[in-house]
């Protein structure tokens, strides 16, 4: 527990020590940006002139650092904690100790505080008792010995008896300091000679220093010249071979901070450089304390001055008019109410003159109520900011003024048995195609709702995906179904547009013809049975695994295909014109990760691949991968890309719009969260809208306007507009895929009820 | 100044009384200016009776009234606190012969869904001629027998039929059809004087018309030029004519091997003489959804998903104006005497425009009250104010261009400049659901609508007595 305590309070002040350094960093920078507009204050300040209050600021700032230690310094004591208390144990075992074996005369009582208490026999002052051993000593008193140098006694006894001199020895001791003793002469006897010891001059000399505790060797020189290694001098070599200390060459972080205090409080005002120093005069303070107003306190945080009382009004005037004055029933009413209720607490009254004005009888009262709110009640003054919550809320357009966009259903689309995976508006914008679970292909007349052409593709696998090629000529759908893709043409077009489509798709067969022989190909090309040749099917490319998303080039030539399952050849890209499959990405390792969504740039030979976390931007001119956008998705489910190409919006199962400006940064320019669960896909409007729409498994799709400015500066704005309900959720599905009109503000979906509808 | 004249009934003697000014456009109705006070507790049925009484009609005409471009269907006392209007105001009351709500009669079912209708003359009788999804055409009795049908020359489904003769007008009736396949069939019918046997007659195309690349949106035939028009999915409207001899002969490209092995199941549709067209018009840069002739047999109006409405000159071939609305269109009608031009759009509302070069707003009303796309609009046979519109909503709505009113304008203020007004009825469809896809008025049949619900469904309004008028929006 105090361990816990400890990290706490050190984060803590870690937090406290960081916070003021990062602020300061930031202010830091404000008088270098401003440096030549206000270099005066600059030059102000760096001249030095720090009178007494940046001295204070100084001493606040040491103070301040105090605090911190302090804060350090709690830390030990408190993870000390725990020893003084060991320490107190101990102390209390050791008092047992002393418990098992007491004293025999000393008695031990349990105490009021419950713990042992010994109580010694008191001392009785009797002849047995240690003052009575006492020897006699001197007792002559405070008298100066040589009152008595003339007499034999040195002073008299209790008894009167002289006290008789003791023997001084003196004349003896004169004698035998008059004998000369010899050199090394130290009265001892030599046991094996019994010739006197002396001691010889180098012996005495040891003795001497021995006792004056000093080295005994000869020569030794305790105190020598110290050798001043580290000097102003420069030395030509350095000492040492540690790299110079980077506070060396680095400004001190402590000194900014300080400076950067004073500099704050300059700009605050709170400083002032060349303040003029106040005079002090000498003559003392008065005021006159009969004036109205007590004298002005300086303007300080802690000095709020008392609210003033209203003025009198027109019902305390010593005559007020009539219609102030209180009639019976207001004056009855006014002495029934508890003085408390009162809303004033007095009536109105009238008096011919002043001079006939009685003294208010709860004047010492009221004066006393007046004490008691001024310093009763705590004035306070409050530091809150007038701001108007709703002005700090970003300036968005009215959805009303961005229209048009979709608001309602506007047709359904009903057929499909099972799961809608896959809808795509015909270019031309007159068909929509849906795939589904159920295998079948379907085309549908966009306003009516009518299924006008319908392919069985599988009977036990769904179709994943279906595009239509994105050009005027030949009306051509790809679908992915399984690990086929199907080129097909479907009858529903003119004449002259189907020969088309179907000589665009037919043409690269003879390609396929000779390449037959070498490495095995991503993708076989083939021709289909006759059964689906007949419904207009010109072309099948069959993968290894299985297609889960389809895209084709702007140009309608290439056509890129996605299988996840397939761990060396997810992302495929296939042919028209020559009927030929590659895989670019020759290893896994190259995208790192499971290709989720892949799609063309719209203008340059860009290729993105969306793996689970990272957008992969390859250019295919220069076979490099030339950008990694970082969304911060879990698992990224779709991907679309802006027209213009600049921009792109992310979707993922952990329910995030992510808005990517590939100009600005890899990581997301904006991030929406509206929807409830995992988003399924996402769109951009291609028809000179400005919106793009999410669809999700909460089952609806949310349509954003997203307005891109040429202007490079500008940031791209988004306003969420419409949430679309109507899909039902089946198995916690909801809309698997959203595609917008190619030329109107018609949004169609794929839901997982079976359904596809059009929102306009 | 008249003096007012003070109407009193006995019931309402007791009631505050407002001056109001009586007013008509029809001139048959007219009746002299003339202020009356009236009893404020007066509702549409003590109107109309006091306009009776005035016009001394023999047989009562049952009138609507309308103060502000709003029909009264509440008394004066409420309309007044309502509008938060004063009473000592005079107020002004237009008069209009009142407009029944149309009652269901019945509905005939097809076996697939219908796409358009129209009625034919009533002499002998009327009929209806209905195109359908799956690719043929019907003659249906107003008691519902199937006349005739189509053989299966279409392919794919019919999005649009019309009469060029009608049965009666000659001895043999002839009409088009047009849809998805991208062709025109000419079809002629004998009406047979005899009751029909069980089967209906199967009737086989004369002349086939081929131009446009994509579905065929609508036709429309001018009787007096002999020449019909076709709007289509490819952004273009072609002009031929019913004189087969004018028309270029066109080859049907149908002879590949894809498209004869997909024939191959049904059966083999007659031979018919290919055409070509008088003129291809290519103003428009989005699917056309409805061309329609002007009064002027050489003008057409035509309506297109881009937004626009455009004057066709038919005899230059050339567009002579063009009008950019908000919205996508999707159907239009001429209301002639008005010199207005109705369009439907896919915003779901009704748009009043004046066609005349002169004017110079774009558009002079928006009607609102559908919720889905309008893709059928016609005008009544009776009242020159009234049209109706058939909507993807599933419900044919019935208008009153008098109705419109500038107060409620604000709710719409993307829509532009005019007014803003509601519909007088509502006809839901009597099998519940379902997108309507044509409607057609005639005085005799009444409104004849069909739609999803593969039902031709017929209204009329019918108990000229007292009915009592609500307004069902």
């Amino acid at each position: 527990m105090p361990t816990k305590v400890t990290t706490r309070k050190r984060s803590r002040a870690e937090a406290e020590a960081e916070k003021p350094v990062l602020s300061s960093e930031d202010e830091f920078e404000i008088p270098e940006i401003n440096g030549d507009e206000d270099s005066s204050d600059d030059s102000d300040f760096t001249a030095g002139d720090e009178d007494s209050d940046e001295e204070e600021e100084f001493s606040s700032g040491a103070e301040d650092e105090e605090e911190e230690q302090d804060i350090d310094s709690d830390e030990i004591p408190s993870e000390d904690e725990a020893s003084p208390k060991e320490n107190g144990t101990a102390d209390h075992d050791a008092s047992g100790d002393e418990e098992a074996e007491p004293a025999d005369n000393v008695k031990v009582v349990t105490g009021a505080d419950g713990n042992p208490r010994h109580i010694y026999p008191e001392i009785e002052p009797v002849y047995d008792s240690d003052d009575t051993d006492a020897e006699e000593t001197n007792t002559i008193g405070n008298i100066p010995l040589e009152y008595y140098e003339n007499y034999p006694h040195v002073g008299y006894d209790i008894n009167g008896k002289r006290i008789m001199r003791p023997a001084a020895g003196k004349a003896l001791d004169t004698l035998l300091d008059s004998i000369e003793l010899p050199k090394g002469w130290t009265g001892l006897v030599d046991k094996n000679s019994g010739a006197a010891l002396n001691l010889t001059e180098e012996e005495l000399e040891i003795v001497k220093k021995l006792q004056r505790s000093e080295i005994t060797d000869e020569g030794f020189d305790p105190y020598p010249d110290m050798v001043e290694w580290f000097s102003s001098k420069v030395e030509q070599m350095p000492l040492s071979s540690a790299p110079e200390p980077k506070r060396r060459f680095v400004p001190s972080k402590h000194e900014q901070k300080r400076i950067m205090k004073i500099v704050k409080g300059i700009r605050e005002g709170r400083i002032l450089p060349h303040k003029p120093q106040a005079e002090t005069s000498q003559e003392p303070e008065f005021y006159d304390i009969w004036a109205d107003d007590a004298p002005p306190k300086p303007d300080h945080v802690m000095n709020i001055p008392a609210p003033k009382l209203p003025p009198p009004t027109h019902d305390e005037s010593y005559n007020p008019p009539l219609e102030y004055l209180p009639n019976d029933k207001e004056r009855k009413e006014w002495e029934e109410q508890d003085p408390e209720d009162r809303d004033k607490n007095y009536l109105p009254r009238t008096h011919k003159a002043l001079r006939l004005v009685p003294g208010f009888n709860g004047f010492i009262g009221e004066r006393f109520e007046r004490c008691l709110d001024l310093y009763l009640a705590p004035r306070v003054r409050r530091n809150k900011l007038n701001i108007d919550p709703a002005s700090l809320l970003p300036k968005l357009p009215s959805p009303d003024d961005l229209k048009p966009f979709p608001t309602t259903c506007a047709t359904v689309y009903r057929g499909h048995e099972g799961r809608v995976r896959s809808v795509a508006a015909d270019p031309t914008g007159v068909w929509v195609a849906t795939g589904g679970d159920d295998g079948t292909v379907r085309v549908w007349e966009i306003l009516t709702g009518r299924q006008v052409w319908k392919l069985k593709v599988s009977s036990d696998e769904a179709v994943d995906s279906v595009t239509w090629r994105p050009t005027t000529e030949g009306r051509i759908l790809a679908a992915a179904c399984g690990n086929e893709i199907l080129l097909v043409v479907p009858p529903i077009f003119d004449f002259e547009e189907e020969t088309q489509g179907k000589e665009i798709l037919s043409a690269g067969f003879g390609y396929a013809a000779n390449r037959q022989g070498k490495k095995e190909a991503p993708g076989i090309w083939s021709k289909p049975d006759t059964a689906l040749e007949e419904e207009g099917v010109v072309v099948t490319i069959t993968v290894r695994k299985t297609v889960k998303y389809i895209a084709w080039h702007r140009r309608g030539d290439y056509l890129v295909s996605v299988s996840p399952e397939d761990v060396r050849r997810a992302v495929c890209i296939h042919r028209v014109s020559t009927h030929l499959s590659q895989t670019p990405f020759k290893e896994k390792s190259v995208t790192k990760g499971i290709p989720q969504r892949v799609q063309f740039h719209p203008s340059k030979p860009l290729l993105f691949v969306a793996t689970k976390r990272y957008i992969k931007i390859y250019d295919l001119a220069k076979a490099e991968l030339s950008k990694t956008l970082k969304p911060g998705a879990r698992w990224i489910s779709s991907i679309d890309i802006h027209p213009q190409g600049d921009n792109l919006i992310v979707g993922s199962y952990d329910k995030r719009l992510l808005w990517h400006d590939l100009d600005l940064s890899t990581k997301p320019y904006r991030t929406l969260r509206y929807h409830d669960k995992g988003i399924r896909a996402v769109s951009f409007h291609r028809g000179g809208f400005p919106l793009f729409c999410s669809s999700s498994d909460d089952g609806t799709v949310q349509v954003f306007h997203g307005r891109i400015y040429s202007d490079l500066m500008e940031n791209a704005l988004i306003v969420p507009l419409k949430v679309l309900k109507g899909h039902k959720i089946t198995a916690h599905l909801g809309v698997l895929d959203v595609d917008w009109h190619p030329k109107q503000p018609w949004l169609f979906s794929a839901g997982a009820d079976g359904t596809a509808r059009l929102w306009n | 100044m008249a003096e007012a004249m003070d109407i009193d009934p006995p019931s309402s003697s007791n009631f505050p009384k407002i001056q109001i000014n009586l007013s008509t456009r029809d001139t048959t109705l007219s009746i002299p200016l003339q202020p009356l006070r009236i009893p404020t507790n007066l509702k549409r049925y003590g109107l109309s009776t006091l306009v009776n009484h005035l016009l001394e009609t023999s047989k009562p005409i049952p009138f609507d009234f309308l103060i502000d471009g709003k029909y009264l269907r509440t008394s004066i006392d409420e309309y007044l606190t309502q509008a938060g209007l004063s009473s000592e105001k005079p107020l002004d009351v237009e008069y209009v012969r009142s407009q029944l709500p149309p009652t269901y009669i019945g509905s005939f079912e097809q076996d697939d869904w219908i796409s358009s209708v129209n009625i034919s003359s009533p002499s002998p009788s009327s009929t209806i001629l209905t195109g359908s999804f799956n690719g043929t055409a019907q003659i249906t009795s107003l008691s519902g027998e199937v006349l005739a049908r189509t053989v299966p020359m279409h392919t794919q489904s019919v999005k649009s039929t019309t009469w060029i003769t009608h049965p009666g007008q000659s001895s043999e009736a002839s009409f088009l059809t047009a849809g998805l396949d991208r062709t025109i069939n000419l079809w002629s019918y004998t009406p047979s004087q005899e009751p029909l046997s069980s089967h209906p007659l199967q009737i086989s195309p004369s002349t086939s018309y081929i131009s446009h690349k994509s579905t065929i949106t609508s036709l429309s035939y001018s009787p007096s030029t002999s020449q019909f028009i076709s709007s289509s999915s490819d952004h273009t409207i072609a002009l031929w004519s019913t004189n087969s001899s004018l028309l270029p002969t066109v080859t049907a490209p149908q002879s590949t091997a894809f498209t004869r092995k997909r024939r191959r199941t049904t059966t083999k549709p007659p031979s018919t003489i290919k055409k070509g067209p008088l003129a291809v018009l290519t103003s428009h840069t989005a699917p056309v959804s409805q061309v329609i002739h002007s009064t002027d047999p050489t003008a057409a109006y035509s309506v297109s998903w881009d937004k626009s409405i455009i004057t066709h000159d038919l005899v230059t071939s050339q567009p002579v104006s063009t009008r950019t609305t908000q919205h996508p269109l999707l159907s239009i009608t001429t209301l002639p005497t008005l010199s207005l031009l109705a369009a439907g759009s896919a915003a779901r509302h009704i748009t009043l425009h004046d066609p005349r070069e002169s004017s110079r707003t774009v558009q002079t009303a928006v009607l609102r009250g559908h919720t889905n796309g309008v893709v059928s609009l016609v005008k009544s046979p009776e009242n020159e104010y009234i049209f109706a519109s058939g909507s993807h909503d599933g419900s044919v709505r019935i208008w009153d261009v008098r109705s419109v009113s500038s107060t409620s304008s604000t709710d719409g203020g993307d829509d532009g400049e005019g007014k803003s007004g509601g519909s007088l009825f509502v006809i839901k469809r009597e099998s519940g659901s379902g997108k309507v896809f044509g409607v057609d008025w005639s005085r005799d049949v009444g409104l004849v609508s069909v739609g999803e619900d593969k039902k031709i469904q017929v209204n009329r309004g019918e108990g000229m007595a007292d009915v009592t008028v609500m307004d069902q929006s």
